[in-house]
């Protein structure tokens, strides 16, 4: 019920963080209305970080306590970051276009890094994929958890480090967090968003761990299952004789 | 539950198995694109007019991306004949180019062209990309679009 | 297209593929817990394993 509350709340906070966005805020002065789509952009952006950096957590989490539920932890946070980094790629896409004037560009490095996030993270969905053995499944993740989420700071970075397309950051770096270079309702804008964003999050985070529990039961329940059918065949194997000697006296003395 | 030995896992099916090594074959060529699309480049997106002059006569006709702030002031011909030059500061070059860019495009701000710098020194480009800085202006009463800077002096 | 067309679209395909992702993970959700909740109706109404080990 909480749960249920906390996803209604998140909703509702969109679509206001939406309205606020694309209404209310006027448009950058330079780059007119297509700037609106940076709230929804650098909001998606932080989002799939943080999913991807829980994911992380959890697995080294996990490498320590071997608890299988801190595995469900980083399934959702891979499969919720994965939606939000597609977000991301999305978004910019379509600022891109009218203000760049292209969707894409391969060997810019933050586009490229954040492709590979999107790949590397993909893949450890892959990867959960081809083992059914719960522990197993989840060391081989946690492991390739933490590899994958090398890419975070660098995909960060990236403007930073490298030549690219890409702009700098407006106020994800230390220097700009108090003083960014955009004015304050549009930092105002992006904040809101990212806070009804980061409602969502949580209601996604919480019903894919949910789901993940269910299914594990489910799994281990087929696995009980073989490992008892094939208990009683071998029982019945080696006491079917006894059992028949037995019975068949009985049998016999009946008629 | 006390059961112990623990089964075996089962065989994943074929197909699941397929889709896991057509997945990673995937993110293996993009990997790999990544990686080997920097050499020879390093990592750089595009060359400054500095840095290409530099290369003198060898950068003659080689396809490059070249970056830099359009200059105020050298903007001329319409969109699909346009002309003006790029400067980092200390060097520029005259680029041409018959593609329109986006109505982003404006003097003093940056732009990547991707062509190849002809024997007359002019930059035919076949592509003009407008890069926008991190900068958020709200309008204002008697603001005008775009901060014009200009370096190349 | 316009930019208010790209800032649709942007804004369009995000905050609706975020319904249908909720959407679809409800329905995940429904349909694990009613299989669960079958297996579990099941196992109780099967005769008890031979090792079940309870």
């Amino acid at each position: 019920m909480r749960t249920r509350l906390l996803g209604i709340g998140g909703v509702l906070a969109v679509i206001g963080a939406a309205f606020f966005g694309l209404f209310v805020v006027p448009a950058d002065l330079n780059q007119g209305d297509a700037q609106r789509i940076m709230y929804v952009h650098v909001a998606s952006a932080w989002i799939a970080y943080m999913s991807f950096g829980v994911t992380a957590l959890a697995g080294i989490a996990y490498l320590w306590l071997r608890d299988l539920r801190l595995d469900a932890v980083a399934l959702a946070g891979a499969e919720v970051g994965v939606l939000f980094t597609a977000f991301t790629i999305w978004g910019g896409m379509m600022w891109g276009r009218p203000v760049w004037g292209v969707y894409w560009q391969w060997e810019d490095p933050r586009l490229t890094t954040t492709a590979l996030l999107l790949a590397l993270y993909l893949g450890y969905l892959l990867l959960r994929r081809l083992s059914e053995d719960p522990a197993r499944r989840a060391t081989r993740a946690a492991i390739v958890g933490l590899i994958a989420a090398v890419d975070i700071p660098i995909v960060h970075f990236s403007v930073i480090w490298w030549r690219g397309l890409h702009q700098g950051p407006t106020i994800g770096s230390p220097d700009k967090l108090l003083h960014p270079s955009a004015p304050l309702q549009f930092v105002a804008a992006l904040l809101l968003m990212l806070g009804a964003f980061t409602l969502v999050w949580g209601y996604l985070m919480i019903r894919r761990y949910q789901l993940a529990r269910i299914e594990w039961q489910i799994e281990e329940h087929g696995r009980v299952g073989r490992i008892s059918a094939a208990r009683r065949a071998s029982l019945a194997a080696h006491t079917a004789p006894a059992g028949t000697s037995q019975a068949a006296p009985v049998q016999e003395s009946t008629p | 539950m006390t059961l112990a030995p623990p089964a075996p896992p089962p065989v994943a099916p074929r197909r699941r198995v397929w889709g896991a090594v057509l997945g990673v074959a995937i993110i293996a060529a993009v990997i790999a694109y990544f990686a080997f699309s920097g050499i020879g480049n390093a990592l750089v997106y595009y060359v400054t007019p500095s840095e290409l002059l530099a290369r003198g006569t060898a950068a003659v006709g080689e396809t490059v991306r070249l970056g830099g702030l359009v200059k105020v002031g050298s903007v001329s011909g319409p969109g699909t004949d346009l002309t003006f030059a790029l400067t980092d500061g200390t060097h520029e070059i005259t680029v041409h180019s018959s593609v329109a860019p986006a109505s982003s495009f404006r003097e003093g701000i940056g732009a990547v062209v991707e062509g190849q710098l002809g024997a007359d020194g002019v930059f035919q480009a076949s592509q003009v990309i407008v890069k926008h800085d991190e900068n958020y202006v709200a309008p204002t009463k008697g603001a005008i679009p775009s901060q014009v800077i200009d370096p190349g002096g | 297209m316009s930019d208010v067309g790209f800032v649709l679209a942007g804004y369009g395909v995000i905050l609706g593929g975020l319904a249908m992702y909720v959407l679809t993970l409800l329905r995940r959700l429904r349909t694990a817990r009613e299989r669960s909740l079958r297996i579990r109706k099941e196992a109780d109404a099967a005769p008890p394993l031979p090792d079940s080990g309870r």
